[in-house]
């Protein structure tokens, strides 16, 4: 069956074709297929808007130029997130010289002890949670960000992860467990302890 | 259980949070919760970061980036992927492969010279020589090194030691592909602001490099200014469009627009017509009045740039000129372009433009050689008709000066009268990219309300 790109039942490997035959209707269907993840991903690495914007176009620039050589060995997304995850790592090395900032430097102090937590609304407790969140993954390593970000958020499973970081599965599962390791403890340096209760 | 296994609790414990233990190894883990309380509480622990980890919002991408890239995609298919060539790519073999071959002829050459003047000290360098061999190295490509002159005298002058033929395609390239480049270089904190906004907002954006100084702290504080973001675009703008772009970004910061058009020619007889060298010639690009004859004239074009109205056409088609600074490099100094020079490669050429708005009267009467006044009006003698530039352009124009749209229009003319002699149909647009640079020291700090604010948090 033909599809048109502008189907949203057609799949992902019927696109690809059609683009590398030229069709720039079915890339702009696999850019709004993908735009929100990518730009989702690019930016909770980065945490910076128009750095995350400005990966998002290199990636689907990059992923536009080499289309052609791209054979279905894995999915597409697979490859698209390759693409945009090294991109990202290689941007954040080039800016490593640039001042890191400590936890205890970045972070606003914890206002709510957890004995109070009651006592506030849920709501702002929860946002509170994500600000420091945030700030806490934005301390990690670059390679257990990632795969915490992967894992966490984007929620792929190990293989597709291992596939988009070109390491094997044991890596991918060493390095979410410091990562969660570290958020933990960096949380709970901020002054918060979390457990069932908080979600 | 065994050591291995008491080694890999956490990242097991941590699979099995996510469901991807082996069956047997799994049970394993259920087995030791149930025994650790302790275990338990990490467990816990994790799945509460993991289950917040997946309730972040969600970001999402800005709604024209489908648009730009299905815009981008268009592009490719109509001009073709930007690999290189197969002669291109031929011709870079080639180049490094003679390279290599150089460095180790170089080589040899330098441990025979060595080995000669260790057995034979009667034929080392005289005094003179060896005074001159340690001075430093003229600057520039264009100047033959190791000049040669007799004891007692004044060293020869430079000798140019590059041809037309002499340059690599690949130098070409590396001034860029054809377009038209602008600068904006904005003088305060609003203005960058202004001119950022303007860029961030146009649909036709098709590339935008935010970097990389793009940064700020958790705390707010902000980088120096040296380290604002530079922007970067990339469009492509129809050509009946482009003097209403560059006079919306010279609104924005009056006076701190420059463009640098780059016109690229695939063969000797394109290549004679963007110089204007020849009869085919003696169309738009001689109705600017911008192109220089002589190395002399091509320095005072080079020196009268800043900051005052200049319209300059590096003429690189003509082997007699040797440029005391070239435009590329003068821009390359201003950490604006790349260093190379373009020069023509025989079988391929390259022109450059640059205009900007004038700001300060003394700087026209010297300007005026480049661009006459007469240049406003079109030259009787032009073959082809100037492309008319609507009304309400020229009504916007505003601060760009008459010279500029002269130039401007007459670059436009010869720009398309190439490409269609060169590609044997009409461009259908410029590329022009955009370069918005940070207003220079003296401003330290982003306002708080500019685009490259921090990211507020999401709620």
């Amino acid at each position: 069956m033909n599809r048109h790109p502008a189907d949203p039942g057609a799949s992902d490997v019927h696109l690809v074709r059609q683009a590398q035959q030229g069709s720039p209707d079915a890339f702009a269907a696999l850019v709004a297929r993908y735009q929100d993840r990518v730009y989702n991903t690019c930016y909770r690495l980065c945490r910076d808007e128009a750095e995350a914007l400005d990966l998002t176009q290199t990636t689907f620039l990059k992923a536009l130029e080499a289309l052609g050589r791209f054979e279905a060995r894995s999915s597409f997304y697979t490859w698209l997130f390759r693409i945009a995850v090294n991109e990202a790592l290689s941007q954040r090395r080039s800016q490593r010289r640039r001042p890191v900032v400590s936890l205890d430097d970045g972070l606003p102090p914890a206002r709510h002890a957890l004995a109070d937590r009651h006592d506030v609304s849920r709501g702002l407790e929860q946002a509170e949670l994500h600000e420091q969140l945030e700030h806490a993954l934005l301390q990690l390593e670059p390679e257990f960000r990632v795969a915490v970000v992967l894992k966490d958020i984007e929620d792929l499973d190990y293989a597709a992860i291992a596939e988009i970081l070109q390491v094997p599965i044991g890596t991918v599962k060493s390095r979410i467990y410091r990562g969660r390791m570290l958020l933990r403890d960096l949380l709970a340096k901020a002054g918060f302890a979390l457990d069932r209760r908080t979600t | 259980m065994t050591d291995e296994r008491r080694d890999n609790l956490g990242p097991d414990l941590s699979a099995y949070l996510d469901g991807e233990l082996p069956e047997q190894r799994a049970r394993d883990i259920e087995h030791l919760l149930a025994q650790q309380p302790a275990l338990r509480d990490q467990l816990e622990q994790w799945r509460a970061v993991s289950d917040q980890l997946g309730h972040l919002p969600r970001q999402r991408a800005p709604g024209e980036l489908v648009a730009a890239m299905h815009r981008a995609a268009e592009r490719r298919e109509l001009l073709g992927p930007t690999r290189p060539s197969a002669a291109q790519r031929t011709l870079k073999l080639f180049v490094r492969v003679t390279a290599a071959a150089a460095v180790l002829v170089g080589c040899m050459l330098v441990g025979w010279r060595v080995m000669r003047d260790d057995r034979a000290p009667s034929v080392r360098r005289t005094a003179w020589e060896q005074k001159h061999a340690a001075a430093p190295a003229t600057e520039g490509p264009m100047v033959a090194r190791g000049v040669r002159a007799e004891p007692g005298t004044t060293p020869a002058a430079p000798i140019v030691s590059e041809t037309l033929a002499d340059k690599p395609a690949k130098e070409l390239d590396a001034a860029g592909p054809p377009g038209v480049q602008v600068w904006v270089t904005p003088q305060d904190e609003q203005q960058y602001a202004a001119v950022r906004a303007a860029l961030l907002e146009s649909d036709a954006l098709a590339v935008g490099a935010f970097g990389p100084g793009a940064s700020a702290t958790p705390t707010g504080a902000r980088e120096p200014a040296d380290r604002w973001p530079s922007v970067q675009v990339s469009r492509v703008i129809p050509t009946a469009q482009f003097a209403t772009f560059v006079s919306e970004m010279e609104a924005h910061a009056p006076g701190q627009v420059t463009l640098s058009i780059t016109l690229k020619a695939s063969d000797v007889d394109a290549w004679s017509a963007l110089a204007g060298g020849t009869s085919e010639g003696e169309t738009s690009v001689q109705a600017a009045g911008a192109a220089p004859s002589s190395a002399e004239r091509i320095s005072d074009v080079a020196d009268a740039r800043a900051p005052g109205t200049s319209a300059k056409k590096e003429a690189v088609g003509r082997p007699a000129a040797p440029p005391s600074e070239t435009l590329p490099r003068q821009m390359a100094r201003r950490g604006r372009a790349p260093a190379s020079a373009p020069v023509p490669g025989g079988a391929a050429g390259m022109a450059l433009y640059e205009a900007s708005a004038p700001d300060a009267p003394a700087a026209a009467a010297r300007a005026d050689l480049l661009v006459p006044k007469e240049s406003a009006q079109p030259p009787a003698t032009a073959r082809t008709e100037e492309r008319a530039v609507p009304p309400e352009t020229e009504a916007r124009a505003g601060t760009v000066s008459r010279h500029v749209h002269a130039v401007l229009r007459s670059l436009l003319n010869s720009w398309e009268q190439t490409t269609q002699a060169v590609t044997k149909r009409p461009p259908t647009g410029v590329l022009v990219r955009i370069h918005l640079l940070p207003p220079p020291s003296g401003a330290t700090t982003l306002p708080a309300t500019s685009a490259t604010s921090v990211p507020t948090p999401p709620p």
